[in-house]
This record gives structure tokens, sequence and C-alpha cells, in this order.
């Protein structure tokens, strides 16, 4: 005797929404995976910029320290990098006669990074006797 | 009186063995799905794990490079960084799976690398590290930098 349609198990049914689910939770996990690595890799490449940023930012602390200046200068950046809403600043104020300190802060559109540069009075010659990389 | 015999329709040979091959197919698919699934959940989970393990090495190995007056490369799986103040701080690749790093107080850390070797060189100015890749990390000293730079 044949059972009614109101009466099936739904066997099949069951499995396909089972395997179904199973697709979809592997394919979400894929995406997160794929997503967070993505998401890694942009923000690898952001702060490789910004340490690039910091460096050309010490090199101008170096050279405004050599030449007695003190307080705080915008850098001007290449137009690439302005598009990118890049900005590098160097704070630099004085601690004693022989020793100054250099805030270099450089910062993308949602990204941020500093440094703190001590300078000392070493021969006549002001010399970065300390480089702090902050957050 | 004869008795009625009732037919019961059935199903024909073709039919089973249809039914039973489409039903092997769809067992061996869901095993297959769901071994995919329990395999990518691992797999993530371990790349998520090596990823931040290297991340947080890398990152304590550039705080250490970025403010060092001498870095020293014994052979490429170990240096030392000399900090500008003096203080030693040394590196050290086992060979196969760990990081590990020594400061000048004694204290020691490690890392998983996850199977990754790495090897260490350096120009003076900066560490490399290669991981085999096409495309190694350069990890360079602000201290150093600017002695180069200076008139």
């Amino acid at each position: 005797m044949r059972t009614s349609p109101a009466n099936r198990p739904g066997f099949a049914m069951v499995t396909a929404i089972m395997l179904l689910s199973l697709a979809a939770i592997t394919v979400t996990l894929l995406g997160v995976t794929i997503t967070n690595q993505v998401r890694r890799t942009e923000m690898a490449a952001e702060d490789a910029q910004l340490r690039q940023l910091l460096s050309a930012g010490a090199a101008v602390a170096q050279t405004r320290v050599a030449s007695n200046s003190s307080g705080r200068f915008s850098i001007s950046l290449p137009d690439a990098l302005k598009q990118l809403s890049a900005e590098l600043t160097v704070d630099i104020h004085d601690v004693s006669p022989a020793q100054k300190i250099a805030e270099v802060d450089a910062s993308l559109d949602n990204h941020h990074r500093s440094q703190r540069l001590t300078f000392a009075l070493q021969n006549g010659a002001w010399q970065i006797s300390r480089a702090d990389l902050g957050m | 009186m004869p008795r009625s015999i009732s037919i019961r329709p059935g199903f024909t040979m073709i039919e089973i063995m249809a039914t039973l091959i489409l039903l092997g197919i769809f067992f061996e698919a869901s095993v297959k799905v769901f071994n995919s699934t329990v395999l990518l959940s691992s797999a993530s989970q371990d790349l998520c794990d090596h990823t931040s393990q290297i991340d947080s090495a890398m990152h304590q190995l550039r705080t250490d490079v970025w403010n060092c007056a001498a870095i020293t490369v014994a052979d490429p799986k170990s240096i030392d960084v000399v900090s500008a103040g003096g203080a030693k701080t040394s590196w050290q690749f086992d060979g196969k799976n760990h990081l590990s790093r020594t400061d000048a107080d004694g204290q020691s850390a490690r890392w998983d690398t996850g199977g990754i070797e790495l090897a260490f060189s350096s120009d003076k100015v900066s560490l490399t590290i290669s991981d085999g890749t096409a495309s190694p990390m350069r990890m360079t000293s602000q201290i150093l930098l600017a002695r180069t730079e200076a008139p």
C-alpha cells in the first residue's frame, strides 16, 4: 500500500536541507577567512606606508633639530599620498640644552602611527639617541 | 469461493537500482561536504592562530630593530640586536617551528611560526627576514638610518 503524500517522512528534503546548510557554512567560513586575509593585507600595506612616512619624518626632524628649530611642522607630501588623505607632522620640543624630543605623527585615511625620537647633542652635533615606535 | 488476491504495486529492479545509485551519490556528496566543512573550519582556525603568532613576533622584532644601534647576524638563524641604550636582545629561529627572543634581562618569549622557515640577513641599516617567498620582510633601524643620512 502506498503512503499518502501527507505521511511521507521527507527524508530527501531533510537531507537536502542539511547538505545545503553544510554548504552554506563552508562558503561562509571561506568568505570570512578570505575577508580577514584581505583586510590583514590591506592593514599591512597601510602600516608599511606609515612606517615609510615615519622614516621620512625622522629625516625632516633631524634637519629641523640641526637647524635649532622647534614647534609643530606639517610636512608637504606628494599628490599620490595626499589623495590617500596622508598627513605627516613633526613636533619638536626642547627637554634640556643637550636634549630634544621630536614626535613624528603619520596618518592615512583611518590608520595612524607615531614615533618619538630623542635627540642628544654629541660632539657638537644633534644625533638620534633613541627611537620609540608608537601605535 | 476463491479468495480475492490484492495486488500491491511494486518497484522494478531498474527503479531500485537507480534509487540506490542516486542514494550512493547523495551520500558521498554529503560526506565530502561535511569533511570540507570540518577541515575548512580547522584550517581557518589554524591560519588565524599562526597569523596572530607571526604578527606578534614581527611586531616585537620590528620594535627592537626600530630602536637599535647595531644589528649582528651571527648566522641566518640567529641575530643580536643592540638597542641605543646598549641592551642586547637575541633572536633565534630553531630551524623548525619556533622563533625565540631573549632580552638583556634574560627573559624569553617564544612564537610558533607554523612551519615557516625564517632566515635573517642585514645590510647594517636594516634587517631582512626571508620566509622563502619572493617578498622578504625588511625592518629598518631609525638610528642606523639617521647615521647613514647624516652628512
